[in-house]
């Protein structure tokens, strides 16, 4: 083989490979199940998780609970599969079940994002959160307060983290679509 | 012609081996690991540290969720066994095992854990799997010397954040004595 060819053969094989392997990491390959626009990863916190979530727990400092006992769901799209936008308000609908204790937020990037919850200290969890005589949420996402449940949004694209808690039986959500909130655009600014 | 499809098959096979050697290594050679930023930060072991005050050490977490207030205790077991306590507190709260490659070993929450007066006393496994017999204790047998003990609390109304704090400062990460 000639030199250039040689060149040419390690520029293209190490490239490739770093690029793949960056983008599987992130994307954190074989390792996740989407439920509507709510994608979540719950073997993330096991030691039988896949080398890519692993690899993805190193690089992010990342310390979470194994699956059988909790979960974290990120939605970075509405049901339409628009990415979420923080100068629109989104309206979060349905039931958060099979889980002891619950929070939602949102975030401009996840896992290394702020919360922006942070700033306006619009927390929500299962005990400051109304529910119906049917268990449903309706919690408004918006840059302007409303009345009822409200969570803040950042600026630009952004990502709303579910956190179930004490829900061992939350993997049997996996293959439920309506165990999980809607997420509908109401309205742009 | 032939040559350049030597060129490409050569370059797919040295992706394919880059690729796996980048995903396999990361998590031993990343300096953004946690076990890397503990290690940079000289922090002791066996005690709880508050995520404020780890990031005053320059160690940080990602994806954590801010409704709960999160304490980690570095585990070393090359010496003794240590022994992890926390009061008990009436929101949510979690004593989570994790070994040294943040695999998390198991999760005691407010449901799990039956016996308010147990202590959870950590191993290692070459030492220690004695422990597993003993019934006054729940012991918890790492792979290896090094792991991690983490507290989180949600207090979920600012009703309890006071006690949350209490309970914080009150946990005990520390070298077990035995009974």
């Amino acid at each position: 083989m000639s030199y250039r060819l040689f060149v040419i053969t390690l520029v293209i094989g190490l490239g490739l490979g770093f690029l793949t392997a960056h983008m599987m990491i992130e994307g954190q390959a074989f390792s996740t199940y989407r439920l509507g626009p709510w994608v979540t990863s719950p073997d993330l916190g096991d030691a039988e998780a896949t080398p890519y979530a692993r690899a993805y727990r190193a690089k992010h400092a990342i310390l979470e609970n194994t699956g059988r006992d909790s979960l974290t769901f990120v939605a970075r799209q509405d049901d339409q599969g628009r990415a979420l936008d923080g100068r629109c308000t989104y309206l979060i609908h349905g039931r958060i079940t099979t889980a002891g204790w619950w929070t939602l937020r949102t975030t401009n990037r996840f896992p290394r994002g702020k919360s922006s919850d942070e700033a306006a200290g619009t927390y929500l969890n299962n005990m400051n959160t109304a529910q119906n005589v049917d268990g449903e949420i309706s919690v408004m996402a918006g840059p302007r307060p409303r009345p009822g449940s409200w969570i803040s949004t950042p600026e630009g694209n952004f990502a709303i983290v579910m956190s179930l808690y004490d829900a061992p039986f939350a993997r049997n959500l996996l293959t439920t679509r309506s165990s999980v909130p809607s997420i509908t655009r109401l309205e742009c600014s | 012609m032939i040559k350049w499809i030597f060129t490409i098959i050569s370059a797919l096979f040295l992706a394919g081996g880059v690729h796996a050697l980048a995903v396999l290594s990361l998590p031993y050679l990343a300096d953004t690991s946690l076990r890397a930023q503990i290690l940079n930060a000289e922090i002791s072991h066996n005690r709880f540290y508050t995520l404020e005050e780890l990031n005053q050490r320059g160690v940080r977490l990602s994806g954590h969720d801010p409704n709960m207030k999160i304490a980690i205790c570095p585990v070393d077991l090359s010496e003794a066994p240590v022994s992890v306590f926390a009061p008990l507190f009436p929101g949510y709260w979690s004593i989570s095992i994790f070994d040294g490659a943040m695999n998390n070993i198991t999760v005691f929450n407010k449901s799990s854990f039956l016996n308010a007066s147990s202590q959870i006393v950590l191993g290692a496994e070459a030492r220690d799997a004695i422990l597993a017999s003993d019934d006054t204790i729940i012991s918890v047998i790492l792979p290896d010397v090094e792991g991690y003990a983490v507290l989180r609390l949600m207090a979920g109304l600012e009703y309890f954040e006071d006690e949350a704090a209490q309970v914080l400062r009150s946990a005990r990460c520390g070298r077990w004595s035995g009974n």
